[in-house]
């Protein structure tokens, strides 16, 4: 096939506003991304610090508390029904907009057409639109914290009743409708944001880079987007029919209920749909904050280790066989919600069956370390954290998948335990290893590194000291979304000394990040300038300028002619051979002469 | 041929164990798909509606069943509605046969007839509506109500966005803009409202039954 390889190099005036602000480049709608979905990652921490506090020093008074959350917070204590808001935007926050929009909209956008050696992405101005849609969806999220009632209250996963009728919790009123629509602007722009990831991925790579070539940041953003494409319109229906139940007096969901006596809700609406309906989406949302964070993990791994990665192609085929069953498997998460027992026996089969590919990867990530000359830089450091947290967190999934287990297990802290391991950190470090690794691409400056290290240790250490015990609270039966466990007989008194423990925890963790931020904002006008290719990495983007222009490459566009991990090739005089070197005796560029 | 290829790629005798450099990682076979960009989007696109629709359809089939579900009589204007609705995909098909065969005045007729009987689709679907609150079957009487008022109205608005686009597609022509570029744009409407007009024959056939 015969492609234009020279494209004129636009050159069309551009100001302020249309280059930072207004852009259509992927690059800066990437920065956009990924900044707005740090402030909000930031908002999700800060209100896990509250909770902590609450958590671990219960009934204490923290009047500064009362000044800034004046509806929430009495006389320096945080009320029960603003601790629910707090669960629950945090979830949220964390879930949607932190980790999937820094991975998918961030990197998703950065990555994909930089390393398929494209100008851009096939649609700038709906990936334009899909960005500025997700900050609607930002903002009028945060805007719930100031309504009356408060934010939604419901869980992030929003479970009518409690969600359908105003009346159910102050959150229910207001706070919950802006959650709704938050979440619709959100798969809007998720929508646009995977219609553009599939299509350049598929059609914009430049010459000689077949999909078998492709690295595998690329095949896992283009694999979470065909799982955000399938999956994200079940809940938009889901929210649609639950919005016309609060306002219109459907009952979709809403089963007939009584609040103080007189009738809320609905005739005999159904519940568990939503839960359906919600897992539909909620388990494969998962899978699309993991597997970008799975791909950027492969990327960081080979390269710091100068080997190429493990077996490439059971890397892809195991990435495939994971987004596939993320849509069979929903069904874990109700087994407690009177699910006839076959089926649930069904879905435990489905839910275990995820382990093999899942250790597939681990296994292919460890023998990619093995043996390796490893650079122990940040980035690596945070991928090699990825593993770990990814492993524990993997291994509880398997006990949680057994309904027998899980039945004792559910809403417990044995489950926040984990999620915050298998999903919440392990893509948080994946999408800190992307920082660290990508920062000199995206600003052309490099991070510091002792300071990326300490903050590295600081963060690793510390989630385990975090999370790690909450699977023994889980075990002795403390329930989540508790506001205090004190005076409740089937929780032993021991559990109040864990408790402050893990706050303690939290509290450094989440301080941790500051240095994190220094960092980051010091490196974007003082840190080194960065070279072309700072950690001698193989694949595309790093054959660009630092930051790549407008167009990003030059009046031609790159060939690529060999795979993305020639790393330590002993016939090469380097240790890594880029993918755009002609391989000796190939025929430049082509499907060596196949054809 | 593709042997000696891969000789020289290095998988001789120096290849290690975990080197995914073979012929399915690096057969060097480069493929964009032969479907244009904005095709390929517009069928993802689709994919997602259809993953709409289906959650729609999946929820209705599920409550269905439920005790407090009454049937009500479905206006008889539905079957008319529908048969409209073929015809406009039919028409508009035809009229894409013939701008590819560069007849400027037929393609234009069956455009603007296409056009016309979606408009009068979503009319009768209006009809249907008023002559259920005639009944006193409003959105919030009934599940069963609720359901068709929902899966009609959502099927409404995209065939609305379809209904625009035609317009637009309309007036270009009529403003005599170029046939090629015509021709492209209506291609991906005429795509956009055949797989409505799939969806709504789903959707009518799951609403009789209830
Ligand atoms: C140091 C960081 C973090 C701390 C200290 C923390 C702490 C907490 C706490 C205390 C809860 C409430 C438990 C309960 O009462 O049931 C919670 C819930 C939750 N967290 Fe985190 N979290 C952190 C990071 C994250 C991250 C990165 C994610 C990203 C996915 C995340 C996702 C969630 C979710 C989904 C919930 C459940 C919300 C719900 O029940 O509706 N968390 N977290
Ligand atoms: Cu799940």
């Amino acid at each position: 096939m015969v492609r234009e390889t020279t494209t004129e190099v636009h050159h069309h005036k551009e100001t302020f506003l249309t280059r930072y602000i207004f852009s259509m480049d992927h690059k800066v709608i990437a920065i956009q991304y990924l900044i707005t979905a740090l402030a909000m990652g930031f908002i999700g921490l800060f209100l896990s610090w509250l909770m902590r506090i609450q958590l671990g020093w219960s009934g204490r008074q923290f009047p500064f508390l009362s000044r800034l959350f004046p509806g929430g917070v009495e006389e320096g204590i945080i009320k029960p029904e603003f601790y629910l808001a707090m669960v629950t935007m945090h979830g949220t926050i964390m879930i949607f907009f932190f980790i999937t929009a820094a991975l998918v909209g961030g990197f998703g956008n950065f990555l994909i057409p930089l390393q398929i050696g494209a100008r851009d992405m096939a649609f700038p101005f709906l990936n334009m639109l899909s960005y500025w849609v997700f900050l609607a969806s930002c903002i009028v999220l945060v805007v719930s914290f100031f309504v009356t009632g408060g934010p939604a209250a419901a869980g992030w996963t929003a479970y009518p009743p409690l969600s359908g009728v105003a009346e159910a919790i102050p959150g229910s009123g207001l706070g919950q409708t802006l959650w709704l629509l938050s979440l619709a602007l959100f798969i809007a722009s998720s929508l646009f944001g995977s219609l553009n990831y599939i299509t350049t991925t598929l059609n914009l790579r430049t010459k000689g880079l077949s999909m078998g070539r492709l690295p595998l940041t690329v095949w896992a953003l283009f694999i979470t987007a065909i799982l955000g494409l399938l999956s994200f319109p079940v809940l938009l229906a889901a929210a649609i029919m639950l919005l016309f139940d609060r306002h219109l007096g459907t009952s979709f969901f809403l089963p007939r209920l009584f609040i103080a006596g007189h009738q809320a809700g609905g005739e005999g609406g159904n519940p568990i749909l939503w839960q359906h309906l919600f897992w539909f989406l909620g388990h494969p949302e998962v899978y699309i904050a993991i597997l970008p964070a799975m791909g950027i993990t492969s990327e960081v791994l080979a390269t710091c280790c100068r080997k190429p990665i493990f077996g490439y192609k059971a890397m892809v085929l195991s990435l495939l066989a994971i987004a596939f069953l993320s849509f069979i498997v929903w069904g874990h998460h109700m087994f407690v919600s009177g699910m006839n027992p076959l089926l649930g026996t069904a879905f435990m089969t489905t839910t275990l069956l995820i382990a093999v590919p899942s250790a597939v990867k681990t296994f292919n990530w460890l023998a990619t370390i093995w043996g390796g000359n490893i650079k122990f830089t940040a980035a690596a450091l945070f991928a090699i954290g990825f593993v770990s947290v990814f492993t524990t967190g993997g291994l509880t999934g398997i006990f949680l998948g057994n309904p027998p287990v899980d039945i004792q297990l559910h809403d417990t802290y044995f489950v926040v335990a984990h999620f915050h391991f298998v999903m919440g950190t392990a893509a948080v470090f994946g999408i800190f290893a992307g920082i660290y690794h990508w920062f000199p691409k995206m600003f052309g400056r490099m991070m510091n590194e002792p300071l990326a290290k300490a903050h590295f240790w600081l963060t690793f250490i510390g989630v385990y000291l975090i999370f790690f015990p909450m699977h023994y609270l889980g075990i002795s039966g403390v329930p989540r979304r508790f506001y205090d466990f004190a005076n409740y007989d089937f929780i032993p008194p021991s559990v109040s000394g864990v408790n402050i423990f893990i706050s303690i925890a939290a509290l450094i963790v989440g301080a941790a990040q500051i240095l994190f931020l220094v960092n980051f904002v010091w490196s974007l006008w003082k840190g080194p300038k960065a070279e072309k290719n700072p950690w001698k990495a193989t694949t595309l983007e790093w054959q660009a300028e630092s930051p790549p222009p407008h167009g990003n490459w030059g009046p031609q566009l790159p060939t690529v002619y060999r795979w993305a991990y020639d790393y330590s090739r002993p016939d090469a005089t380097e240790d890594f051979v880029p993918q755009t070197v002609p391989v000796v005796g190939a025929p430049a560029g082509t499907d060596g002469g196949k054809h | 041929m593709s042997v000696i290829t891969e000789k020289v790629r290095g998988r001789g005798p120096d290849s290690d164990i975990g080197r995914g450099d073979d012929g399915w990682g690096d057969s060097g076979e480069w493929r964009t798909l032969p479907l244009p960009t904005a095709q390929l989007g517009l069928w993802l696109f689709l994919g997602a509606l259809a993953m709409f629709f289906a959650a729609f359809i999946s929820a209705y089939l599920v409550r269905l069943p439920s005790p407090d579900w009454r049937s009500f009589t479905k206006p008889p204007v539905l079957w008319f509605n529908t048969a409209v609705l073929i015809l406009s995909s039919i028409f508009l098909h035809a009229s894409q046969i013939q701008i590819r065969k560069d007849n400027h005045k037929t393609f234009l007729i069956w455009l603007l007839l296409g056009t016309f009987f979606g408009l009068v689709f979503l009319g009768g679907q209006w009809i249907a509506w008023l002559t259920l609150q005639r009944q006193g079957v409003y959105l919030p009487t009934n599940p069963s109500s609720s359901f068709f008022y929902v899966l009609t109205g959502a099927h409404g608005v995209h065939l609305l966005g379809g209904l625009i686009l035609l317009t637009l597609v309309c007036l270009r022509a009529l403003r005599g803009k170029s046939l090629h570029f015509v021709a492209s744009t209506l291609g991906l409407t005429t795509t956009y409202w055949h797989f409505l007009t799939v969806v709504w024959l789903a959707l009518f056939g799951v609403l009789l039954i209830g």
